[in-house]
């Protein structure tokens, strides 16, 4: 597509400025406060408590090492990264599973499933906190991290599984023909000819899902009770109390859980912009 | 071989069915009907409308309600609207655009609750740095405890998050890049200005995907939590309280049937909403044929 029409070519300056002008705006209103936290954590605490200036007169790490020793970031880090890649891979493969057959097969009620779980896409998750505790409880993964991966998988999965029926309906059919010539079964061409294939959507439901769960803080709050299996979200909760006016501390310590789906998105820009879209269009 | 294919597509679709029924259907069944019934820590009774007659009567609910309509008119009005000037205008690939792009969506990727910290720290009314950058513009006298005092604590939450419109941004961006150039054509040659033509040529053509967003926008508002949890948890005096932390409250004072009432009226106005978007937006029906 050439697009030179809708470029900069012949494009008059005030205009140019007006956009750069809304450009800057925004750079400031959604980056401002989060750049000035970033910065604040390498100050001190008076100097913070003086509100002088926006940047460390000093860059100061003793934020960063009270973060990283005094309330055990790292466990809540590692308990994060348990829960997400674990609740990433079942969804992954809990979403193939279904949605393989329902882009691919003729039977009775296919089409039900597909509706069935896109009207499960816009159910709001907070209307339904009573019923999640009770059930999480009930079945005794009250404070396990694999009730919460449960949990996560149940609320994740329609997204997932739209995302995937629309990657597995791209696919060419011609090879899955062949494999079925040759005479393999169900299982066989799913497991050795589509999802070697299937890379690409793969990888776009579970960086999706590894940032969403990442980023949950309501659920893991109430499933998750003891100290030592906080996630870094749930862990953020006490963080007021637990760095009791350590100011830089607990600055460097939300910097450090944000950094996390920033890193991964920042490497995997591509594939997270392509599952987002793709999960919100066909929404 | 045709029954052990059903079989094995019948196995295949189990394990989502089981997640699905238990932690979404069941929930849902769940929340519909005990919402009509007395239920606590000791135990269950129908009640009829009583909860929902509660709630229309509660002054708290009605706050609720007010604040979660404000927070909806701001999404509508000025969320998705910001967006899709931001998308008009990267997609002029202005220098730099691929940057913007990624720099706005940041906040995107960054979770609510660690947000919710950062603008605790920004309006603080001791070191924040709103006060501080208000004493540097000279207007210091605007200073103030923006998060807890009654007049500013919805709107300034609301700014917490209405300017992180990256999501939408980028979901327009990809609709603008899909419209096919000639369709400009005839409009350059007449020598219609970049803003003459994103005005009549591109806006009308973005109606499907700005509805899209609408709907997106709405229903994230309906079920927005942490920010509010986080930092008012819905005070002072329910001027920050919203559905959602409403349905919180009821469910920690363990009066399960009134969250639930207050589950099912999110459920109810997300659905309405909805309804309401695809019908205005005429989502699904086609520009060409």
């Amino acid at each position: 597509m050439s697009d030179h029409d809708r470029t900069a070519w012949g494009r008059p300056l005030w205009l140019t400025i007006t956009y750069y002008a809304i450009i800057a705006w925004f750079c400031f209103a959604m980056l401002f406060p989060i750049l000035w936290l970033v910065l604040a954590a390498f100050k001190t605490n008076a100097e913070i408590l003086s509100a002088s200036g926006y940047f460390p007169r000093q860059w100061n790490l003793g934020g960063f090492e009270d973060a990283l020793t005094e309330i055990g970031l790292l466990r809540y880090l590692a308990n994060s990264f348990l829960v997400s890649a674990g609740a990433a891979s079942l969804v992954v493969m809990v979403s193939a599973m279904a949605a393989y057959p329902v882009a691919r097969f003729q039977f009775r009620g296919r089409n039900l499933i597909t509706i069935i779980f896109a009207l499960g896409l816009v159910m709001p998750f907070t209307a339904l906190i009573v019923p999640e505790t009770l059930i999480i409880r009930t079945l005794g993964l009250h404070d396990t991290r694999i009730g919460l991966i449960l949990l996560y998988a149940g609320l994740f999965l329609p997204i997932s599984f739209l995302v995937m029926r629309a990657f597995f309906l791209s696919l060419p059919l011609s090879i899955e023909e062949a494999a079925i010539m040759d005479g393999a079964n169900y299982w066989q061409i799913l497991t050795r000819v589509v999802l070697p294939l299937s890379g690409p959507g793969i990888s776009t439901v579970a960086i999706m899902i590894f940032v969403f769960t990442w980023n949950e803080f309501l659920f893991a709050t109430l499933v998750l009770s003891s100290e030592e299996k906080r996630t870094a979200q749930v862990a953020i909760r006490f963080f007021q109390s637990q760095f009791d006016f350590n100011l830089p501390g607990m600055f460097a310590a939300i910097t450090i859980v944000m950094l996390v789906p920033i890193l991964v998105f920042v490497v995997l820009q591509e594939r997270v912009v392509r599952g987002l879209t793709a999960g919100a269009v066909k929404g | 071989m045709q029954k052990s294919l059903g079989l094995s597509i019948f196995v295949s679709l189990l394990p989502a069915i089981a997640l699905f029924a238990t932690f979404l259907a069941f929930p849902f069944a769940t929340i519909l009907v005990t919402s009509f019934f007395e239920w606590n820590a000791s135990g269950l009774t129908f009640n009829g409308g009583a909860n929902y007659l509660e709630l229309w009567d509660s002054r708290s609910f009605k706050s609720a309600l007010q604040n979660t309509a404000i927070w909806v008119g701001a999404a509508v009005l000025i969320h998705v609207p910001l967006a899709v000037v931001l998308a008009m205008i990267l997609s002029r690939r202005v220098k730099g655009w691929k940057v913007f792009r990624t720099l706005f969506f940041l906040p995107n990727i960054v979770s609510y609750s660690a947000l919710a910290i950062v603008f605790l720290g920004f309006y603080n009314a001791r070191y924040g740095a709103l006060n501080m950058l208000l004493e540097d513009i000279g207007l210091g006298h605007l200073q103030q405890d923006w998060l807890f005092q009654y007049n500013t604590a919805l709107y300034a939450l609301i700014a917490t998050w209405i300017f992180h419109v990256g999501l939408y941004m980028i979901i327009v961006m990809a609709e603008i890049a899909s419209i096919p150039e000639d369709i400009y054509e005839a409009a350059v040659i007449e020598g219609a200005s970049d803003v003459q033509q994103d005005w009549f040529i591109t806006l009308p053509l973005l109606r499907n995907v700005i509805g899209t967003c609408m709907i997106l926008t709405v229903t994230q508002s309906l079920i927005y939590f942490e920010g509010i949890f986080l930092t008012t948890k819905g005070g002072p005096a329910n001027a920050s309280l919203n559905m959602s932390m409403a349905t919180y409250r009821a469910f920690e004072r363990f009066d399960w049937g009134e969250a639930n009432a207050i589950g099912m009226h999110i459920v109810l106005f997300g659905v309405i909403a909805i309804v309401l978007i695809r019908h205005i937006f005429r989502i699904g029906e086609r520009y060409f044929d």
